[in-house]
This record gives structure tokens, C-alpha cells and sequence, in this order.
């Protein structure tokens, strides 16, 4: 349970704080925010894993 | 490229056509069962989230807000990382009550028919904007192909189709827990069909608008103002306010509820969905800023939600746009199928019901749902269809779908209420939702009912400009905070009642199963006839069947628990029907519960054990830990060396350990909840009599079992009910018997077998005096006899003087017996050899036909010569003398004695077998003792077998004895190997 709040509070960190502000920079790649969505989905399975096995 | 409306219809007519073929290919099972199992079809089934908002609007949302796009994605990504905490204990309610909508949570929840009223009612509202949304978007699609204003009869067309199809679909059949796999299928096939047609417009736009991801980089490089539109508004946006409503509707729309929920088939595949769905959303979204800047380039002159087709047409390809058109028809077609076959459901069972009440006697319930289903369905489109008309001119396409998403997400307090808020009740739910309700509708929907121009003068828009927000931010943290405020408010000054207070530890999983007093009926037969007044007796009968398979019930069922569990099972059926708030009503009502005959509290701590079992890995914390304790306990009781049965004061077993499963060869699946007198025989009256007994003690029970007679010593004791029991009604002191079997038959044998030694030294002691009183005399009368032999010539004296002598020869062989019997034990006079067992037979053997001249007998040895044996050799002969003598004596002239010797690892085996008279039991079972015989008196002491008991035992060797008259007799003695 204590990696789904960790990735929980790691996505509230990055999609809802000021860094927001940094990842929707215009001189970033334009793919970035994809990117940061795509490591999040990556973290959901890990953050899971023990519960999808019990 | 034009096409043309006609043509346009009867592609959509043709695609609906096909996607039923697969809805009803996978209900016949003509396709593989797994694939609609599949968690992949699961996940691509959930894309009905991304509805014509997402395929078209999205876009146009990119241009006038650039990635605020992802924000409704975003946000149900937080949900998704939540499954365990959120969705997955919701999926836990849905499955275990048969909930199918929203409404039916609520109505369970609150046990409130006006929390599922209202639920309702909102649903209606909120999601009628974003069907007529689907609506426009499919006629305003056609416009844009066909270039010319989209005929009427082409949107009135289309929500014919979808309604004929939406009954097609989900409304052909009652299906029983309102699952439908052809459903599910089409619906997973329609997102891959809106996934692949924006992937090939992403890939018209890359590679046939920018020649390539290259000139894709350089054409940013050279318009940095493109990506500054897309960051910028984003930075500044509502973003997270549209984070929360994304959160919200990710789950609580009814479509969403629906697929996640209500269809869900595996909750495993629900866990995969968590990554597995947001990475679909991914992908979709990827092609969002790529078409968007293929638009531009090109210089579109279609409007920015319609820039899919627009690029779709670039392609010059008939076929593609036809494609990406039906990829549109997909999202569409699909939000509106789910969503009106949610709410008809919720409106049927919410609404309807309660208004008019079941059919009754005369008609059949389920064709009555069916029609209403449909109808409310024809109705829900056509309502769609009729926002559309009064719309038709407002709003983008987005705006429409946020206004539901703020309306759906009015019932967060009430999910957050209910799994994590035991202390929350149905008023505060209510004030809540309508507080929160209320707010939506006035800065919201107020707006969009009166005049653009009226709108700017009214009161709602000049709120959120006072507060300096943006429209959507303002809506949303108004109405939650208004919700929140009043359901926390309300619930805290007011009481829940005493069903609300067992649903709340239900859905907060702080109690896993109520605990009813008994039913009042006395057969399982009466249950159709006493629910056929409320839901006729077709579909009563169906109902209290359907129930029976589920629990795999006899069809004529007595017993009080067996009747509690089908009355549970049919009200959790009625509720995936009806609905939980009606179901229970109807069940309540029909199938009252006796309140003054409760169920002993044994059988409630039985059942609370059974549920604790299967649900222990959701425990947490302090009940996690007591679980634990409860699990040491019961396992001390599996592990005791004696034989544990608990009796509720009904006489339903409610505890069998593994020692009694052992003792009595009953398994504890068998004896658990079974009635102790329908044990198998002689168990079931065996524990009866213990439980009925006065004795709380008994040192020594007899049972004849299957393999001989067995002794048992039983404890007993009355259980007394603990004090305190939260959720257990218990209404008597006693609440059972334990009863404790420990089995003596060993000890038994032990202590007879110690009797019988202690007998037989006392017997040696006696016969030990006997032949050294009698010996002394009788040597005495022999020697004067001799005396007088020698002394006389007198014939006739001579012949007295031999019979003196015979029989004092006899007295002495007597002594002699007697001795060596009273020596028997005196182990250190043994003199151990090894020697071949063959030929101490053979002598044995010859001996006894020496001593019995007259008597042919047949003895078949069959003994290895190799066969050695260590002991007194002149004793173990003696043995083989004794036993084949009372062979010969028992057989008649030419019988046959068999002597079989063999070893094995546990010794060494001698049989030795005669077809002769054998013995009675009572002969049999006492042939070891002394004195006992069947020759008549003068032909045998009866010392003979109980000398050869007395040497196999100091040979640490074993004999047994197998007799019956008429048969013959067969005896077995083991002896160790040769060391």
C-alpha cells in the first residue's frame, strides 16, 4: 500500500504542483508531458505488483 | 473529397450491423470463450470513456487550450493508481451485493430508496448533455463530410439505429447479473476501431503533412508560437480543477460504472486495467498535437474539433475518411449504448418501481423490466435528441462534456462517504448531493436554458468572475465545496439508523456479512410461493431456483441456516434485478425473519468464521492482528491430540478438528454445518449420546467402529455465550456443547495385556509351589515304587507297581510343565544361537508324528533352508511341538497342516495352518492363558500354549491366534531377524 500513496503523492508532486509550471515549458520537446505520463503508467504496475498477487 | 450523407447512413448502418454480428458471435459462443475474459478486451472495453469529446473535440480543445487536453486524462490516471483503495473495494461491493449501478451503491449505502431517487435524477441531468453532445457530433461530422448542412433525418436516423441497437445489445434478455460478454466485445472492438482510425490520421498528418517525424521537428523548430500555444494556456488553465472532474467521471459516469463495474468478469483483469487502460488513453492522445499542427499547416478550413476529418480528407482516400468518420460513429455509438443501458436500469429500478410497484401475480417481472428497459432507452435518446434541437447552435463540444463531469462528480463525497466514512449518513448524503446539485445547475445549466445575451446579465456567470476564477474552477470547487460541507455537516447532527449503521461497516469492510435471526418459513418449497405475490410466480419460482443452484442446494431444504443463506442469495439476485433498496423490501416482506427465535450464536460465530476466512487478506491493522490470534487459536484447536466437536444448541456441528476427522473418518467439509444425528452411523448417535449425557466425564466409552471395537474417553462441556459480541445477537445463555473424544483403545490393550501378564506370573508363582510341593511327594512314591519292582515277582503286583510308575512319570511331566512354565521370563536362562528355522521345523515336526503313531497327517513345510533365526533353540522347538500337536489333535487322519516361513523387514513370519476343528471366540481369545483347552480332561494340562506365548515373548517375538469351528485355526508368530 505504501507505493501506490508514494506514486500517488510523486503524480500530485508532478502534475499538480509548480513544477507543472517546468514540464509545459515551451522550449521542452513537445512529447515531454507524454513522457512523464508514460513513466507514471510504468510505476502503476510496480506500485501494484504485491497486491495483484495476493 | 465529398460524400454523401446516404452513403454516410448505411456505412454507420453497416458498422452497427457488423458490431452486433460480434456482440452475438460471443453470446453463442461461436468465438473463443477466453476472449471476452481477456484483460486486454476488458481495457480497450473501458475506451468507452473516450467518447466524440475526446476523438474530435480533443483537438479542438488542443487549439483554444493547448495541453489542457491531458488534464481529462491525467486525472483518471489518479484514479487508476488508486484501484486498490478505491475501485477495486467498490468492484468488492458491486460483485458481493449485486449492485449494478451508481444508484444501487447509494441505495445500499444510505439504505435510503430517496438516495437512489436522487442519484438517479442526477444522472439524467447530468449525462443528457453529453448524449445530445454524441448526437451533434456524429451530424455535425457529416456536415463537415458531406459539406452541406446534415439532412434531419440523418441525426434522427442515427439515434434510431442506436436505440434499435442499444436494445439489440443489452436489452434483448434479462441476463442474470447483468452481465453481457457480446456487450463487452463490441464495445472493446469500437475503441480499437477509434484507437486505429486516430493512430492513421497521426500517421496522415506525420508523414503525409510533414513528410516525416523530421519535417514534424522542423516545423516546430520554425513556429516555436505553435508549442507556446500549447504550454501557455495549459500553465494558466483550469488544470486542476479539470484533474478533479477527470478523477471523478474516470469511475462515477454511468458508463464508466457500468464497464468497470457492473461488467466486469474477473477482478484480476481490473488490476491490469489500472496500467493498461491510461496507456490506451496514452496512445489515443499521442495523435492529438500532431493533427492539431497538421491542421495548421494546412491552413483547415474545417472548425478545430472537426480536424480529424479534415486531415482525414487530405488523404484523398474515400476510404479512410469513411474509416475515420466510423471511428467517430464508434465513440459516439458506444457512450450512448452504456449510457442509456445504465441509466434505464438505474431509471427502471429508482423510478419506476417505486412509483408504480412490481407487476404483481399476473405478469412476468422479467418482460416487464425488459420493456421498461427498452423504453426508458427509446426515451434517453430521443430526450438526447431533443437537448441537440434546443442546443443545436451553443457551446463547444468540451463544454458540454465538462458540465457532466462536474455533475458526476458530485457524488465524491458519497463514494469517499461511503468506503472510508462509517460515520456518514443518508441526510447528509442527501443535503449534499442536493446543496452540490443545486450549485451545478445554477452556474451551469442556468445558463445554457436561457438566452446567450440574458446569460451575460445573469448572476451565475458574474460569481465567478467576482471570484476572479476561471468558469470551470469556480463550478467545481463551489459545488463539492457546498456538497461536502452539507454531508459532513449533516451527517455529523444527525443519526443513522440502525441498517444504515450494518451497511456502513459493510461497504467500509468493518463487518463482512450481517447476521439474521432465522427465517420464518420451515421448507425451502414455501420460499416461491410467499415471493410469487410480489414478482409473480414465474419469476418467483426462477428466482428461488436460480438461488438454489447458486449455493448448490437440495431442491427441499429445513434446515434454519441453509434457509437464512437461500434467503440472503435470493435477495442479493432480486438486487441485480431490482435493485438493493426494492430487493430488500420484497424480501423483508415476503420472507420475514423470525426476530424472536435468533440464530444460536455457534452458528453466527461459524458463519463469522467462514467469512473471516475468505476475506482475511483485506484485513488490516488491529483486526489484521486479531485475525491472527484467531487463526493461533483455531489452529491449537486443529493440533490437539484429542478428538474436538462443537455443537451449536440446535445440533449443528460448528467445530470438527483433524483428530476427530481421523477417529471417526468423517471429513470436517462433511461434518461442519451438518446436523449431529446425520453423522454416519455409529458417530452421529455416539456424540449424541455424549452431548445428551449427564456425565461431563467418562473414563472409558465403547464404540464398535468399522475396524473392531474402540474405547473412548469423553470430556465434555457447556459453552457459555461471551459477554461481549459486537454484531452477534445472542439471546440465550447456553450456546452449545464441546465435546472432547481421546482414544483409549491402546491404552486399553495395554492394560488388558498387563492384566493378562500379571496373571499369568501370578499363575507361575502358584503352579512354581504346586510342583515343588507335589514333586518332592511323587519322587518319594516313585522311588518306593521302583523298590518294590525290584523287590517282587509277583506278576499282577508287577503290573500295579508299572501303572504307579506311569503315573507318577505323568505327575512328573506335569511338575516338569509346571516348572518350566513358572520359569518363563527368566530371559538370562535362554541360550541363544542362530540356527536354520527349516530344520528346527523338520524336528518339531518329526517329533509330533513320532508321538502319534496312529495319526497320518500331510505337513507341508515351505521354509528356505537359508532361513536362519537367532534364539533358544530348544525352546522355539518346543514352541513348533506344542502348536503342530494341537494341529494334529485337532485334525482328522490325513488332514493337511501347512507351515509357511518367510521374513520381511519386520521380522521373521511363521504361519502355521490346520483344517481341523478350530475354536469358538471365547476359546480363542483366552488360548494364551493356562489351563485352558479343548482335549478332554487327561489328554492335555492346557499348559502348552500358554508355555508358548510365554517363550515367543521372551524372544521379543509376537503370536497371534485366528480360530473358527469348522474351519481350522491359523497361527502367526513374528520373531526379530537375526542380528
Amino acid at each position: 500500500m505504501e507505493r501506490i500513496f508514494l506514486i500517488f503523492g510523486i503524480c500530485v508532486l508532478v502534475l499538480l504542483s509548480p513544477i507543472t509550471a517546468w514540464w509545459l515549458t515551451p522550449s521542452l520537446p513537445w512529447y515531454l508531458p507524454f513522457l512523464i505520463w508514460f513513466i507514471i503508467i510504468l510505476l502503476i504496475p510496480w506500485a501494484h505488483h504485491r497486491i495483484e498477487k495476493r | 473529397m465529398i460524400l454523401s450523407a446516404p452513403g454516410l447512413f448505411l456505412s454507420s448502418l453497416l458498422y452497427l450491423f457488423l458490431l452486433f454480428l460480434v456482440a452475438y458471435a460471443t453470446e453463442k459462443r461461436w468465438i473463443p470463450p477466453w476472449l471476452p475474459r481477456h484483460p486486454a478486451v476488458y481495457i480497450l472495453s473501458l475506451g468507452v470513456y473516450a467518447t466524440t469529446w475526446s476523438f474530435y473535440g480533443s483537438v479542438g480543445y488542443a487549439d483554444s487550450n493547448g495541453f489542457m487536453f491531458l488534464a481529462v486524462y491525467l486525472g483518471l490516471t489518479f484514479a487508476f493508481i488508486l484501484t486498490p483503495v478505491l475501485l477495486s473495494p467498490i468492484l468488492r461491493l458491486v460483485r458481493e451485493y449485486q449492485l449494478t449501478s451508481l444508484a444501487d451503491l447509494f441505495a445500499f449505502r444510505f439504505r435510503s430508496q430517496t438516495a437512489g431517487v436522487l442519484v438517479t435524477i442526477f444522472m439524467l441531468a447530468g449525462t443528457l448533455p453529453y448524449l445530445s453532445l454524441q448526437i451533434r457530433a456524429v451530424t455535425e461530422s457529416a456536415s463537415v463530410l458531406t459539406q452541406q448542412f446534415a439532412p434531419q433525418y440523418l441525426s434522427l436516423g442515427f439515434c434510431t439505429l442506436i436505440v434499435l441497437f442499444t436494445i439489440l445489445f443489452g436489452a434483448r434478455h434479462i441476463a442474470p447479473r447483468e452481465k453481457h460478454e457480446g456487450l463487452v466485445v463490441a464495445i472493446a472492438l469500437e475503441s480499437l476501431v477509434k484507437l486505429l482510425a486516430l493512430i492513421l490520421v497521426a500517421g496522415i498528418a506525420v508523414f503525409g503533412v510533414f513528410g516525416g517525424f523530421g519535417g514534424l521537428a522542423d516545423w516546430l523548430d520554425a513556429h516555436p508560437e505553435a508549442l507556446e500555444a500549447m504550454t501557455t494556456p495549459a500553465r494558466e488553465g483550469p488544470w486542476v480543477s479539470v484533474l478533479i472532474l477527470a478523477f471523478a467521471a474516470s469511475f462515477l459516469l454511468p458508463r464508466q460504472f457500468h464497464m468497470l463495474f457492473t461488467e466486469n468478469i474477473s477482478p484480476g483483469a481490473l488490476i491490469k486495467a489500472a496500467w493498461g487502460f491510461p496507456l490506451f488513453l496514452l496512445i489515443l492522445n499521442l495523435a492529438i498535437p500532431v493533427i492539431l499542427w497538421a491542421a495548421v499547416k494546412q491552413n483547415l478550413g474545417t472548425v478545430p474539433d472537426y480536424h480529424v476529418l479534415g486531415i482525414a480528407q487530405q488523404s484523398g482516400s474515400a476510404a479512410v475518411t469513411i474509416f475515420v468518420f466510423l471511428g467517430g460513429v464508434s465513440a459516439a455509438s458506444a457512450m450512448i449504448i452504456v449510457s442509456t443501458l445504465a441509466l434505464a436500469g438505474m431509471t427502471v429500478n429508482h423510478l419506476i418501481l417505486p412509483t408504480t410497484g412490481t407487476p404483481g401475480t399476473g405478469m412476468n417481472l422479467y418482460r416487464w423490466l425488459l420493456w421498461g428497459r427498452r423504453i426508458i432507452i427509446a426515451v434517453l435518446v430521443f430526450a438526447g435528441y431533443g437537448f441537440f434541437l434546443a442546443f443545436e447552435r451553443s457551446s463547444h463540444l468540451v463544454q458540454l462534456g465538462l458540465i457532466s463531469f462536474v455533475a458526476v462528480a458530485q457524488f465524491l463525497p458519497g463514494i469517499a462517504g461511503t468506503l472510508f466514512w462509517p460515520g456518514a449518513n443518508r441526510n447528509g448524503f442527501i443535503a449534499g448531493l442536493a446543496g452540490g446539485g443545486l450549485t451545478w445547475f445554477i452556474v451551469l445549466i442556468l445558463p445554457l436554458l436561457i438566452d446567450t445575451s440574458a446569460a451575460g446579465s445573469s448572476a451565475a456567470p458574474a460569481l465567478w468572475e467576482l471570484a476572479g476564477q476561471n468558469k470551470w474552477t469556480f463550478s467545481t470547487l463551489a459545488s463539492l465545496s457546498v456538497n461536502a460541507g452539507l454531508f459532513v455537516l449533516v451527517s455529523v447532527l444527525t443519526h443513522q439508523s440502525s441498517s444504515e449503521r450494518e451497511a456502513a461497516a459493510l461497504c467500509a469492510q468493518e463487518l463482512l456479512t450481517p447476521y439474521r435471526s432465522r427465517v420464518r418459513l420451515a421448507s425451502s418449497r414455501e420460499f416461491a410461493p410467499a415471493l410469487a405475490g410480489a414478482l409473480g410466480t414465474q419469476t418467483a419460482e426462477y428466482e428461488v431456483r436460480r438461488a438454489q443452484r447458486d449455493l448448490k442446494m437440495r431442491e427441499e431444504e429445513t434446515e434454519p441456516r441453509a434457509l437464512g443463506r437461500l434467503r440472503e442469495r435470493i435477495e442479493r439476485n432480486l438486487s441485480g434485478l431490482i435493485g438493493p433498496y426494492f430487493a430488500r423490501d420484497v424480501v423483508e416482506l415476503r420472507l420475514p425473519i423470525d426476530r424472536e427465535n435468533k440464530a444460536p450464536a455457534a452458528e453466527q460465530m461459524r458463519l463469522m468464521e467462514d467469512r473471516l476466512e475468505v476475506s482475511r487478506s483485506r484485513l488490516r491493522g488491529l483486526a489484521a492482528q486479531l485475525d491472527t490470534m484467531r487463526r493461533y487459536h483455531r489452529q491449537i484447536l486443529e493440533e490437539l491430540p484429542v478428538g474436538v466437536c462443537s455443537v451449536s444448541s440446535t445440533g449443528m456441528v460448528t467445530t470438527w478438528n483433524r483428530v476427530m476427522e481421523h477417529l471417526s473418518g468423517i471429513s470436517k467439509n462433511t461434518a461442519l454445518d451438518s446436523q449431529i444425528t446425520e453423522l454416519t452411523q455409529p458417530w452421529g448417535g455416539f456424540l449424541e449420546q455424549c452431548i445428551d449425557s449427564e456425565q461431563s466425564h467418562i473414563h472409558k466409552q465403547v464404540l464398535e467402529v468399522e475396524d473392531g471395537t474402540r474405547w473412548f474417553g469423553m470430556y465434555k462441556t457447556e459453552m457459555r455465550s461471551p459477554r461481549t459480541a459486537p454484531y452477534v445477537e445472542i439471546d440465550s445463555e447456553s450456546i452449545g456443547t464441546t465435546v472432547l473424544l481421546q482414544d483409549l483403545t491402546e491404552i486399553h490393550q495395554l492394560e488388558s495385556q498387563l492384566a493378562h501378564s500379571e496373571r499369568l506370573a501370578s499363575i507361575g508363582r502358584f503352579a512354581s509351589g504346586v510342583a515343588h510341593e507335589i514333586g518332592n511327594p511323587v519322587t518319594g512314591i516313585a522311588c518306593l515304587a521302583q523298590n518294590l519292582e525290584s523287590e517282587t515277582s509277583d506278576p499282577e503286583i508287577y503290573s500295579d507297581i508299572q501303572g504307579i510308575l506311569e503315573q507318577t512319570s505323568r505327575i512328573n511331566n506335569i511338575v516338569q510343565t509346571l516348572v518350566n512354565f513358572s520359569r518363563r521370563g527368566e530371559v538370562d536362562l535362554l541360550q541363544k544361537h542362530r540356527f536354520g528355522l527349516r530344520h528346527c521345523l523338520e524336528e518339531a515336526e518329526e517329533l509330533v508324528r513320532l508321538s502319534r503313531p496312529g495319526k497320518t497327517m500331510d505337513v507341508v513345510i515351505d521354509c528356505s533352508h537359508d532361513l536362519d533365526i537367532e534364539g533358544d533353540r530348544q525352546r522355539l522347538c518346543q514352541v513348533f511341538v506344542n502348536i503342530l500337536s494341537n494341529g494334529y489333535d485337532a485334525s482328522n487322519s490325513g488332514g493337511i497342516i501347512q507351515i509357511l516361513a518367510d521374513q520381511d523387514a519386520a521380522g521373521i513370519q511363521v504361519k502355521l495352518r490346520d483344517y481341523g476343528h478350530g475354536m469358538a471366540d471365547e476359546i480363542s481369545e483366552r488360548i494364551f492363558e493356562p489351563f485352558v483347552t479343548t482335549k478332554q480332561p487327561g489328554e492335555g494340562s492346557g499348559l502348552g500354549m500358554a508355555l508358548t506365548y510365554g517363550i515367543i515373548r521372551d524372544h521379543d517375538g509376537h503370536i497371534e491366534v485366528d480360530s473358527a469351528p469348522d474351519v481350522g485355526t491359523e497361527v502367526r508368530i513374528t520373531l526379530p531377524l537375526p542380528a
